[in-house]
């Protein structure tokens, strides 16, 4: 059976979330997303490998509660392609994950289809881009 | 770098997804600097969590013999880099990619490489 691309961000985006949730002090490091799932086939070549967030504890995310739902924006660089864009599907059509967060798509100029579709699936869309192509995050 | 379009992609973010784009500069140090001043503004702007998409040094994997895969060692120098300023980050690490099998692996004419005239 082969995996896709977009099923291994999906299985990705459903870890990160889990990390989130617990607030990472849950998960034993490292963690690999293949073993995280009830659906995941571990007999694929392809694993993505998920590791540990790398702060002290201290400074780590607390435990978040139901009242944080919707008020969190995930900003995603590379919105338009396959990772970045596989991301924004996934949380959109996750339901816990498209109530918990509002996605901000990055790219260097909205005003093209891809941008277009990202804003009419209400996405907020950002500009990113500098006129220095040496230093830009992406050259205008 | 345009920090001010940075800064305000980047303000109010609880949680940032970054991939840089290698092949569209073909420049380690251009994608590196991209990386960096994500890592950076994600910093002064206490982003909470930082999913960073990267790759394994494969210099240091090989030990230095292998010192040109510039677009993964990238990536890992920009990891080390989001580490060292303390941003908690998770850093995925794709496998290959399943669409690579539809054009990096396909089936090619031998006697095209091994004979001109083919």
């Amino acid at each position: 059976m082969l995996i896709s691309d977009d099923d291994i961000l999906h299985q990705f985006c459903v870890q990160a979330a889990k990390l989130m949730d617990s607030g990472f002090h849950k998960l034993d490091l490292p963690i690999d997303v293949n073993h995280q799932s009830d659906h995941f086939d571990s007999t694929t070549a392809t694993v993505p490998i998920l590791t540990a967030p790398s702060l002290p504890r201290r400074l780590q995310v607390p435990h978040t509660s139901t009242t944080t739902i919707m008020s969190k924006i995930l900003t995603v660089f590379g919105a338009t392609g396959n990772q970045g864009g596989s991301v924004i599907k996934t949380v959109l059509g996750h339901p816990q994950l498209s109530r918990q967060f509002r996605i901000r798509a990055i790219t260097r100029d909205p005003s093209k289809s891809p941008g277009k579709a990202l804003a009419d699936q209400g996405v907020e869309v950002v500009k990113v881009c500098s006129t220095e192509p040496r230093i830009a995050i992406r050259p205008c | 770098m345009d920090k001010t379009s940075l800064a305000a992609a980047i303000e109010g973010s609880d949680t940032v997804f970054a991939v840089t784009n290698f092949w569209e500069t073909a420049s380690k140090e251009t994608e590196v600097k991209q990386g960096h001043n994500i890592a950076e503004v994600s910093r002064d702007l206490n982003v909470k969590h930082l999913i960073w998409s990267s790759l394994p040094s494969v210099t240091a994997l090989s030990k230095g013999a292998l010192p040109h895969v510039e677009h993964f060692d990238g990536k890992a120098e920009i990891e080390a880099y989001i580490r060292e300023l303390g941003v908690p980050m998770t850093s995925f690490v794709a496998g290959f990619y399943m669409s690579n099998l539809k054009s990096m692996m396909q089936k090619v004419n031998l006697h095209r490489w091994s004979n001109s005239k083919g």
